[in-house]
């Protein structure tokens, strides 16, 4: 396994050293060579120049050649040449004078801030801003004799490590409390980078502006990584953690907005704060690098910081190496300088995708919809839009469930129904008692209805009611026929032995059929009119003779009017039956 | 979080001003995701473990102070991403680092192979007199156990690392380990101190460095 990814990950030990074999490490900034072999290098260049023609002549190539590069960036090329030129003439003509002042709106600020917060002896001041204005002439002085970056750097560097020997070994300080002296070395830098900002951050002499745009473009190209890509646990559509992120990125603008090293370094320390604030609000257990790397690589990438590269060489430079390379801001800084690192050495391996992928989505061939983009560059509106679309995603499937479900459910319940059927179809099989009509009926209604049906029938066979009692007197004389079916079909020993047995039975079968709900459709009728029978009271039947006289009138006109006969006819028999009843 | 401020922020004092005899060590962790390095630090660091993580605690960067003898040992510890992906920025982390432990996890030997790439990476890349202790964390889960003792205090011997087998859960060995490098590390002042100056340029280097090892496997 990793012989495999050995060639992938690991650098040559010769890629490292220097190409002159000198035997130290070299960097790719000093085109391969080491500290030492580089500067030489150069310092051969520049004299070969020299040699061929004047120096001012090199230094305008130079500006020239800067200008085509960073035609878009305005303020720049107003801020370096412009002011390179005038600020040489003035610098080199004060620094052969009189090294203390520095007129800077910078420094005058600063030395408010510094007349404030301390108070200390006259000796002190004095010594302290001699020793500020001595560093910062010296830098000025370098960088307008285009001197390497590097070399004014460890310069600065240098400066520093004595003036903190002279902090803690000069009597002039002795009586400071150490920990006000560590300010004050902390102050000594401040003022001086912050007054020499102009001239040692991202100088025309080093490409750092070129690196700039370099990393500014590949994070454009690289927009559609999301949290997904980077296997980092941020949820990209929760507010509050949106809210988080966005302070973060904030956090890490604000870089570009300050101007001494260790209030850049606070920059970065605050943003990687709020990495830590995001990934506690995003998942669960303790934050470790493993889920901080992948967060604070996601922050970078979506805030795309201005002078991202500047800012990272310029704290590398000219901030005091014990911070950087100590405590918590230490860390945090190599943090961000890896994720710098992983998104400019990015690759489709390192995203685990595949490389068509990764080129289709670089060139821009294809898109990511990406929750996070639309909310950087549309509006708000546009973020909601791909917030509800990723809802209604959610509830599209959601809908799918339940409607699967529901199908489910529909057939379990059609099954539950042809179950149903089927035992109810076998137990009506089983029993099929049901159909017997009542015996006491039997033996009452031919007494009772059978004459006013005769009647009916002589005298109104073509009424609807007519039809009806027609029915009834066929189903009676069906159910008299049942009755001996099944008599004999059941009890086949008590069928023949005598009718006072059988019709106890029928007539509790009876009663049973009345209370259930219609089972079998033929039979309707007759129990019907088997229920209305047993329903009817004597006390509300209407006088006798009335009814037969009225019904008959009706019969005519309902005859003709089908609308009506449903509702009334029923009543109109019922009366007519009662009355028959009660005539009987 | 508050606490970590403050006390990185004595940390910050040059190394001049440090009173008594008080050793600042960086310390680097190293090894795959999931062998238990945060656990482990935390656990050195809080006395805690958390097996349901019902809290969240910023674990990439501590500090923990240990006496010995007479001095004052702190050591500063930076946790680095254990995932393949993120190899190549490592150099950037252990860089400057006065010592360093490897991490891998006994139930699984592929996290054992890993260290073992880290280990020979350190030694050649890495300060020349960097402390490495090799750390075989979930020791709890011995009965599941994929990595041999004996084979991994072999291979600790060969190479002359420091070797225990370690529980965060158990906390058994965890203060041990980091004791064990404390005696190993040179306890002047002046080690630190120097290695701290020129730290910044080895930063510089190391920016370029993984630079070089991107460009490689394009």
């Amino acid at each position: 396994m990793n012989s495999f990814k050995q060639p992938t990950l690991r650098i040559n030990q010769a890629d490292l050293m220097c190409k002159n074999g000198c035997g130290y490490f070299s960097n790719a900034d000093w085109d391969g060579y080491c500290s030492k072999c580089h500067r030489s290098a150069l310092e051969k260049e520049r004299q070969k120049k020299l040699s061929s023609k004047p120096q001012k002549m090199s230094g305008f190539t130079k500006f020239e050649e800067k200008k085509r590069q960073q035609t878009d960036k305005k303020n720049k090329l107003i801020k370096t040449p412009v002011f390179r030129k005038t600020a040489s003439g003035r610098d080199s003509f004060r620094s052969e004078r009189q090294p203390e002042a520095i007129h800077n709106p910078e420094a005058d600020r600063l030395t408010v801030e510094y007349l404030k917060t301390y108070v200390l002896p006259e000796q002190v001041n004095k010594d302290f801003f001699k020793k500020i204005s001595y560093l910062y002439s010296m830098i000025v002085t370098e960088m307008d004799n285009n001197k390497p970056i590097e070399e004014v750097a460890e310069l600065a560097q240098k400066y520093y490590i004595n003036y903190s020997t002279r902090l803690n070994g000069h009597p002039l300080y002795a009586d400071i409390d150490p920990n006000v002296r560590a300010e004050m070395l902390e102050f000594f830098e401040k003022f001086v980078m912050s007054s020499a900002y102009e001239y040692i951050f991202c100088p025309p002499t080093t490409n750092d502006e070129e690196k700039d745009l370099i990393i500014q473009n590949r994070i454009r190209k690289l927009s559609w990584v999301n949290a997904y890509h980077l296997d980092c646990c941020i949820s990209e559509t929760s507010m509050e953690v949106r809210e988080l992120v966005y302070t973060a990125i904030t956090d890490l603008i604000g870089l570009d907005s300050v101007k001494a090293p260790q209030e850049k370094l606070a920059c970065v320390v605050r943003c990687c704060q709020s990495v830590v604030e995001i990934l506690k609000s995003c998942q669960e257990g303790p934050v470790s690098a493993d889920e901080f790397l992948p967060a604070l690589i996601f922050v970078v990438l979506k805030a795309n910081p201005a002078r991202l590269k500047s800012n990272i060489l310029y704290i590398t430079r000219f901030c005091n190496d014990s911070r950087l390379m100590q405590g918590e801001p230490g860390y945090y800084f190599t943090n961000l300088c890896c994720a710098v690192s992983f998104i400019e050495n990015l690759t489709a391996e390192s995203l685990s995708m595949n490389s068509e992928q990764f080129t289709s989505y670089m060139s821009g061939d294809s898109n990511v919809i990406s929750t996070w983009e639309s909310a950087l560059f549309a509006c708000e509106g546009m973020h909601q839009l791909t917030q509800h679309l990723s809802l209604m995603k959610d509830l599209t499937e959601r809908t799918a469930t339940i409607k699967s479900r529901a199908e489910e459910l529909r057939e379990k319940m059609q099954s539950l129904k042809d179950e149903i059927k089927s035992k109810v179809a076998t137990v009506i099989e089983k029993n099929p008692l049901e159909l017997k009509p009542p015996n006491e009926l039997q033996l009452k209604t031919p007494e009772r209805t059978h004459p006013a049906l005769r009647e009916d029938e002589g005298e109104q066979a073509s009424n609807f009611y007519t039809y009806n009692l027609q029915n009834l007197s066929v189903k009676i004389d069906q159910k008299s026929k049942f009755k001996l079916d099944l008599v004999a079909d059941q009890k086949p020993v008590e069928g023949g032995s005598g009718n006072s047995l059988t019709l106890i039975n029928y007539d509790i079968d009876v009663s049973d059929l009345s209370n259930e709900s219609d089972l079998t459709p033929e039979k309707r009728d007759d129990r019907c009119l088997l229920d209305m029978k047993e329903e009817s009271p004597e006390a509300r039947l209407p006088p006798p003779l009335e009814p037969t006289a009225h019904y008959s009138g009706f019969a005519k006109q309902g005859y003709q009017i089908p609308s009506i006969p449903c509702n009334t006819g029923n009543k109109n028999s019922d009366t007519y039956k009662n009355t028959t009843n009660n005539g009987n | 979080m508050e606490n970590m401020a403050t006390r990185t922020q004595t940390a910050q004092r040059p190394n001049g001003s440090a009173q008594g005899k008080i050793c600042q060590f960086k310390l680097v962790l190293l090894g795959e995701s999931a062998v238990g390095k945060s656990s482990l630090v935390l656990r050195f660091v809080k006395g805690q473990f958390h097996e349901y993580q019902e809290s969240t605690i910023g674990a990439a960067f501590l500090t923990q102070t240990v006496c010995l003898d007479d001095t004052t040992v702190k050591f500063e510890i930076w946790d680095t991403a254990g995932q393949e992906r993120y190899h190549s920025l490592a150099p950037m982390y252990y860089r400057g680092a006065q010592a360093a432990i490897v991490v891998y996890d006994i139930t699984n030997q592929d996290t054992f192979g890993r260290a073992k790439t880290w280990v020979k990476e350190l030694q050649r890349q890495a300060s020349p007199n960097i402390v490495i202790a090799l750390a075989g964390n979930k020791q709890d889960l011995a009965n599941k156990r994929m990595v041999e003792f004996e084979e991994a205090q072999n291979y600790a011997d060969e190479n002359t690392l420091l070797f225990m087998e370690t529980s965060a859960k158990t906390a058994m060995n965890v203060n041990d380990i980091f004791l064990a490098i404390a005696k190993k590390l040179p306890r002047n002042e002046q080690a630190s101190g120097a290695s701290a100056s020129g730290q910044g340029r080895r930063l510089a280097e190391g920016d370029t460095g993984a630079r070089a090892a991107g460009s490689c496997c394009k």
